[in-house]
């Protein structure tokens, strides 16, 4: 992640007339080929991509691995999303309703290790109980207190082997995750009737709770592998500067973790709109603004 | 005169506390990321908003919880 553009403050307030979205590379199949078609579509999918898009999902400005290949700098970034957003009519009025959940508890943990952020798993005995808990949580994890600073997900009581102490077959588990994401810990339990007001504060008790450990790169990377750990990727790494693209990105390890053999449960969950060649086309619209961040940035 | 002292110190302890509690508030301000292409998608329509993209693997070179 580039730190030097979206930890800065306005980054963060010109997102707020957006709408952000953050995919796990090499997690889901669909979601590949979607980020294939916004960089280098002839090339291996690298690591990581970026872009901005219009609310169909069009291209706005060229796609790059990160915003430092389209941007100068942070108050270049904000400027130009500032006019993209008043272009649109977007002044951030508008928050989602749904809760922003990661698929699975096993890759939300990683993602929470990853922002060391804690961890909201929405527990419940079937799709109609997590929903509505899940719903009953999003106001909460869209205020502007929260917004951004835990991770979320649901899943049922099967799903929760990798967190400690946790144990409940429905409500709200705030947890803290490991150092490599591959496990986690309960720090507090909350009931299926528990209220808005009791799932903020509990929200902002975790977020107080937390005290990640925080090594450097390098050091993570040592650690990760003196301690056998080797994450499974949904589909091959593909990145040309990761030693296992070339040998394949699933040749294992002493412990492995992430996704499990067989289908990934989000495969073939792109309805929504994304339809392959139709992404990075270049728009057919007369308006001038819109052709100039075309020229500009394609 | 000693009393004086001692109320003065634990106040501003207490002062230096709220501070720190704020502004370590204030400083983990983040983006409100959705997590799948398919959530995001749903709400751009819904809301009309353009969609700042970014994807990274949760791994480096297949050791997890870093970017």
């Amino acid at each position: 992640m580039d730190e030097r553009f979206l930890s800065k403050p306005n980054v963060i307030k010109a997102s707020r007339d957006f709408v952000c979205v953050r995919m796990m590379t090499y997690e889901s199949a669909s979601e590949a080929q979607l980020l294939k078609t916004l960089w280098r579509p002839d090339a291996p999918l690298e690591n990581t991509v970026f872009a901005i898009l219009d609310p169909d999902g069009r291209s706005i400005v060229r796609g790059g691995r990160s915003p430092q290949m389209v941007f100068r700098d942070a108050d270049d970034m904000t400027t130009h999303m500032n006019e993209i957003a008043r272009y649109y009519g977007s002044n951030g009025d508008s928050v989602p309703k749904a809760l922003p959940t990661v698929d699975t508890v096993r890759l939300a943990v990683d993602v929470a290790a990853c922002d060391k952020r804690p961890l909201v798993i929405v527990v419940g005995q079937n799709d109609q109980e997590r929903k509505q808990l899940a719903a009953r949580l999003a106001p909460s994890a869209w205020s502007e207190p929260l917004i951004g600073k835990l991770v979320y997900t649901t899943g049922s009581g099967t799903d929760l082997s990798i967190i400690k102490n946790a144990n409940r077959s429905s409500g709200y588990i705030f947890a803290a995750p490991g150092l490599f994401g591959t496990d986690g810990t309960a720090l507090m339990h909350l009931s299926p009737s528990a209220s808005q007001i009791d799932l903020s504060a509990a929200s902002k008790q975790a977020i107080g709770m937390y005290q990640p450990q925080v090594l450097s790169h390098h050091d993570h990377v040592r650690a990760g592998r003196q301690n056998g750990v080797q994450w499974q990727s949904a589909i091959p790494v593909s990145d040309p500067h990761d030693p296992r693209s070339s040998g394949g990105a699933q040749n294992g390890g002493p412990v492995v973790f992430g996704h499990p053999p067989g289908p990934h449960p989000s495969a073939g969950r792109l309805g929504g709109g994304f339809s392959g060649g139709s992404y990075g086309a270049p728009y057919g619209s007369p308006s001038t603004r819109r052709q100039t961040y075309i020229q500009e940035f394609r | 005169m000693r009393n004086t002292l001692m109320l003065a110190v634990v106040c501003s302890f207490a002062m230096i506390a709220i501070i720190s509690a704020n502004s370590a508030f204030a400083e983990t301000d983040g983006i409100g990321w959705i997590p799948t292409w398919k959530q995001a998608i749903s709400e751009a329509s819904k809301a009309h908003k353009p969609i700042l993209l970014v994807a990274a693997a949760p791994q480096c070179a297949g050791v997890s919880g870093i970017w």
